[in-house]
């Protein structure tokens, strides 16, 4: 009975864009930046098409090393720096307004007629805020540099003496 | 119109991206020495967390209390101890040793980084607020047009008892309507009806009368499409009532305000589809199908937007009209496209379908009761009787269809009012008369009349009908103005047939959220009755 609803996919759509981006466990909430212990959340492409995500561990003169996780398990890997193609980071959880999405949007509906233009103008609305607020803690390598990106790691004095790889939890 | 829209959505965007993807840089910085961190902080107003990164990989976040000895070389601080896998080691007071220190790190708190966000939601949210409650405590200037009648002490607009003259949109146009009230046992010989003006309109109303019929228990009066009166019996809801998306019948049993209703086609708004009734045997020698129904809001939707067409020449279009008001039967066409609600019944001797009439009638807001007699007896149907409804697929609400078998045709007593009590939402009864319509009722938005008509007999029950007459004027609203568009209008009544095809797309767009979640959720539909805020 119900066919052809493009403002329903849309809707849709909007809510899961706007809400996809989960939170990450060792990440701090905004208010908290500054007091984690954690590196950032970093996502690497490379030139040899591999693409890498996980917490930024440290910064080297030639390599990084990365936190992958899978599961309960980790374990880290070096990234040659001339291989990284693009890099972005974040630093702490963004605020998810994903709930506004649907909300504004049906909201529309007690405005009858005027609808029409109220829909769209809150569905759209609410997805760049939405969106917007996932990505506000993040950086990539069109802002920031290998040195820059030093501080965002869990050690960005360098790995520590002593420490290697398969040590790192 | 669309430009403008299209202008204002994007200007909205790009201001709300501009307030909120403000990204924070340089909050952070190091300091691979102390001294240069206590230069650094010393003319700070607040001390920032301080994160000590130690050789061996352990850190120690110190809160804003932390100070470095210079003479023993030691940072002294509350926080806590985590190793190089982050594992707290030790909480307090900390004692650091510089040399130990492979880096000093602070954070510059990032103030209100939530608030051009929340000031972009709380602004939108308000905007969205303000017409709200505009659309509820004008529902009609949001959702639909013309007089709207009140029985009972539920006032919400889209439930009211009755809508008058909807069609009469010009004076040319001016008709009388009979509509249902189904109304309950009278217990009370005076009775009050309610005549609100809900939209942003003027309305001429030139008549207001109660039809009544006397009733006996178990009876039930209806009328007709042609404003006869039958007596009936307590009519059969249908076995099955097989519709595009299945048997609906569950639906249609009860009048019960739960509506059957489809979405129009997405490609042409004058498309039928059928509903296929089935009854038991009835040995009936008079019967006729009883339905309670209204309109969906595509036809509130087809006369604003005539009304948009005509732009800033909607004055000279309706003055026309009205000096050639023996053509206005172009303006038909719309309304033949869209057609009836059609029944026909099932011939079981000559295997086929016979057309017995239909029902129309305009307006989203109250159900119409009414009664189409079949033009045939039923006494000699042995299997069970089929009734067929072919109507326009988004256009029709049915609550409620059965079969009755009617006793035999009714006298209705005509009630004029007693009393006219005039007065505005939210005041008490200003003015009264009771001059049976000497001169035409003007009722301007927010008007409410209340008529008290007193039954003939306080003992007898009766079947309560509403007798209205006038017509109506519908205020122009400005943004209608910047969708004038003569062409469209000219195809609208000169090729109904071409226009339904080429609005359907813009219509759907308008249905999808309206149609379905407005009236179909279980949105607490009293929020739309400008009563319930007080």
């Amino acid at each position: 009975m119900i066919k052809n609803n493009t403002l329903w996919a849309a809707l849709i759509l909007a809510a899961l864009a706007a809400s996809c981006v989960a939170p990450v466990s060792y990440l701090p909430e905004q208010e908290m930046i500054g007091e984690e212990s954690y590196g950032s959340y970093i996502e690497i492409s490379t030139y040899s098409g591999k693409i890498y995500a996980g917490e930024l561990i440290a910064v080297g003169d030639s390599a990084l090393v990365v936190r992958e996780e899978f599961g309960s398990r980790s374990h880290c890997l070096l990234s040659p720096l001339t291989d990284i193609k693009s890099f972005s980071i974040r630093y702490a959880n963004g605020k998810n307004y994903g709930w506004a999405v649907p909300l504004y949007t049906l909201g529309s509906i007690s405005h009858g007629l005027f609808l029409v233009f109220t829909a769209p103008i809150n569905l759209i609305a609410t997805t760049v805020i939405a969106v917007e607020a996932s990505q506000a803690y993040e950086m990539d390598s069109r802002v920031m540099t290998f040195e820059e990106l030093k501080l965002f790691a869990r050690f960005p004095q360098g790995l520590p003496e002593g420490i290697t790889l398969d040590m790192i939890k | 119109m669309k430009k403008t829209i299209i202008l204002g959505v994007s200007l909205l965007c790009l201001a709300l991206i501009v307030t909120t993807c403000a990204r924070h840089y340089g909050f952070r910085k190091d300091y691979s020495r102390a001294n240069a961190l206590l230069h650094d902080t010393e003319n700070l107003a607040a001390k920032p967390f301080l994160k000590a990164h130690l050789k061996n990989g352990d850190i120690c976040i110190l809160r804003d209390t932390w100070r470095v000895d210079t003479v023993y070389q030691f940072l002294v601080g509350e926080g806590d101890r985590y190793d190089f896998n982050r594992n707290n080691k030790q909480q307090g007071r900390l004692t650091i040793d510089i040399d130990s220190v492979a880096i000093f790190e602070t954070n510059q708190k990032l103030v209100g980084p939530e608030k051009e966000r929340i000031a972009a939601l709380s602004i939108l949210a308000g905007l969205d607020i303000i017409l709200a409650i505009y659309c509820q405590t004008n529902p009609k200037a949001c959702f639909g047009s013309c007089p709207t009648f009140y029985l009972g002490s539920d006032e919400n607009v889209f439930y009211s008892d009755a809508e008058g003259f909807s069609n009469s949109i010009a004076p040319s146009l001016e008709t009388s309507d009979i509509d249902a009230l189904n109304n309950d046992r009278i217990v009370n010989r005076k009775i009050s009806l309610k005549m609100k003006n809900e939209a942003m309109e003027t309305h001429v109303v030139k008549d207001v009368r109660i039809y009544a019929v006397p009733r006996k228990e178990g009876e039930r009066i209806f009328h007709t499409p042609q404003n006869e009166f039958f007596r009936c019996r307590q009519p059969l809801p249908p076995k099955s009532a097989l519709a595009g998306e299945g048997d609906c019948a569950a639906l249609l049993e009860n009048a019960d305000k739960v509506e059957r209703f489809s979405l129009a086609d997405p490609k042409n708004l004058s498309s039928k589809e059928e509903i296929i009734l089935s009854f038991d045997p009835a040995d009936l020698n008079q019967a006729g199908l009883v339905i309670s129904f209204r309109q969906t809001m595509m036809t509130t939707y087809l006369i604003y937007s005539a009304f948009g067409y005509m732009g800033d020449e909607m004055g000279s279009v309706f003055a026309e009209m009205e000096k050639r008001a023996g053509q206005k039967k172009d303006l038909g066409g719309i309304r033949r496209e869209l057609g009836d609600i059609e029944v026909y019944l099932w011939d079981q001797r000559t295997d086929k379908w016979v057309k017995q009439g239909g029902f129309y009638e305009t307006g989203p807001s109250a159900f119409n009761h009414q009664l189409l007699p079949f033009n045939k007896s039923l006494s000699d149907f042995k299997e069970d009787l089929k009734v067929k409804l072919v109507l326009n697929r988004g256009l029709w609400r049915i609550d409620y269809l059965a079969l009755a078998g009617i006793i035999g045709p009714a006298e209705a007593v005509i009630i004029p009012p007693e009393k006219i009590e005039y007065f505005k939402t939210g005041q008490e009864p200003a003015l009264s008369s009771a001059d049976n319509f000497s001169r035409p009722i003007i009722s301007m938005p927010g008007d409410i009349r209340r008529f008290d008509f007193m039954m003939p007999d306080d003992s007898a029950d009766y079947e309560l009908f509403l007798y209205s007459q006038g017509y109506y004027l519908e205020w122009m609203r400005s943004s209608w103005i910047k969708e004038k568009d003569l062409g469209k209008l000219a195809r609208m009544l000169m090729v109904p047939k071409m226009y339904l095809k080429e609005e359907a797309a813009d219509y759907k767009r308008y249905e999808t959220v309206m149609e379905r979640e407005f009236w179909n959720t279980k949105i607490d539909h009293r929020m739309f009755s400008y009563y319930d805020k007080k």
